[in-house]
């Protein structure tokens, strides 16, 4: 058993070639955040072209409780992309980042939805909520890339917990979506907000966690 | 044995050596590592086997994840991580192996080759081809075959280190190949 050891010990000796030490993972993220950015505001000025009632408005930017949710929303993300390449960094704690990050989360969930926006069923229009789509169209297309970026960067290192990996890239992803989506977005009712807004963070980082590492790497 | 704190610092010391290519510091890394990992397993599985296969995983992916140490942080977490994620791979793996026994102990049936998509037996086909023939024979044997270790050791006359050895190779060949 012991000879066993000593002779991978060998033979992984004679296999070693110099490598390149990966940067901190806090660098790392904080040089991609900025073209992260950039991308997926971009990536939803574009999508949010092919809908007429879509655009830019300054009048939003005005608004506290907009700016606020904003805030909160890219906080969410900034964890997010934090936690999701610690996680493929060994030996670094993310246990108080990945609280921070669900936190900031149930925050936005609940002070955006119920409190700031005055969560209210009257407010609710079912034509406004069956064309909310457009919503959950521009904000997955926005991710999108911010997804294939922070894929590939944990990559670089050692995937060590495959689904809260994916849990995490899932909602950091989706969240830099809708943080650039809410730029262009003109619904304003909370229940709107909450089904086409909200909800595709919780179930898309729910799906990376249970289904995709049970389909793909299985 | 490593017991006191600068046990630790020589052995920080050795890996940041071993990422530059130092040989020596390298197999130090590794023993100072096996050792660790020993009693950091062993104080939580109780087969002395298993915990040599998950030592022996362990050093595997500490050649894997070399790059991503960095001395900014302390080599016991590091290692302790690696340690932890091989220990549960094992405990998911033995915890399949009695589900997958169970399972073939009542009514189900081995999946038949029919059933695997041509197009899958294809790629499958093609990777096992960038395998050397050592490598090939060994991932048969474990994989489709089903041989345990020792037995592949003895079919191959190989020892049991050269068979892990040519296993890992070949997997790590065939990962690239089907770009898992």
């Amino acid at each position: 058993m012991q000879q066993s050891r000593t002779d991978i010990i060998e033979k992984l000796a004679k296999e070693l070639k110099p490598v390149q030490v990966l940067a901190p993972y806090w660098h790392l993220g904080f040089s991609v955040l900025v073209p992260m950015v950039v991308v997926s505001l971009a990536t939803a000025f574009l999508t949010s072209m092919m809908f007429s009632d879509f655009g830019f408005s300054v009048d939003r930017l005005a608004n506290s409780k907009f700016i606020f949710e904003q805030i909160l929303l890219f906080f969410v993300a900034l964890s997010g992309v934090m936690v999701t390449l610690a996680l493929s960094r060994p030996g670094v704690e993310v246990k108080v980042m990945q609280r921070i990050c669900i936190g900031a989360l149930v925050v936005w969930t609940v002070l955006g939805m119920s409190v700031l926006d005055s969560f209210l069923m009257p407010q609710f229009n079912v034509n406004l909520a069956l064309f909310g789509y457009k919503c959950l169209v521009v904000s997955g297309l926005s991710g999108m890339p911010v997804g294939i970026i922070l894929f590939k960067l944990i990559n670089k290192g050692v995937v060590l917990n495959t689904p809260l990996n994916l849990f995490f890239l899932a909602i950091s992803a989706m969240a830099m979506g809708c943080f650039a989506l809410q730029f262009f977005c003109p619904i304003v009712p909370g229940s709107i907000k909450l089904i086409w807004h909200v909800l595709p963070i919780y179930v898309f980082s729910y799906l990376s966690f249970y289904l995709l590492p049970r389909t793909l790497f299985s | 044995m490593l017991k006191t704190k600068s046990d630790l610092t020589k052995l920080t010391e050795a890996i940041v050596a071993a990422q530059n290519g130092d040989q020596k510091a390298y197999t130090r890394l590794l023993r100072g590592a096996a050792l660790l990992s020993e009693k950091f397993i062993g104080s939580r599985l109780r087969d002395p086997q298993t915990v040599e296969d998950v030592v022996q995983d362990i050093l595997f992916k500490i050649h894997r994840s070399l790059h991503t140490y960095n001395s900014m942080y302390p080599f016991e977490a590091w290692l302790y991580a690696i340690a932890r994620n091989c220990m549960n791979d094992q405990l998911k793996k033995i915890q399949k192996n009695m589900e997958t026994s169970l399972f073939n102990d009542s009514v189900v049936e081995p999946m038949a080759e029919s059933e695997i998509s041509a197009l899958e037996l294809q790629y499958l086909k093609n990777a096992m081809d960038r395998l050397s023939e050592k490598q090939r024979k060994v991932v048969t044997f474990l994989k489709l075959e089903g041989m345990t270790i020792k037995e592949t050791a003895q079919k191959m006359k190989m020892s049991e280190s050269a068979v892990k050895v040519a296993a890992h190779r070949g997997y790590k060949v065939l990962f690239e190949e089907l770009k898992l």
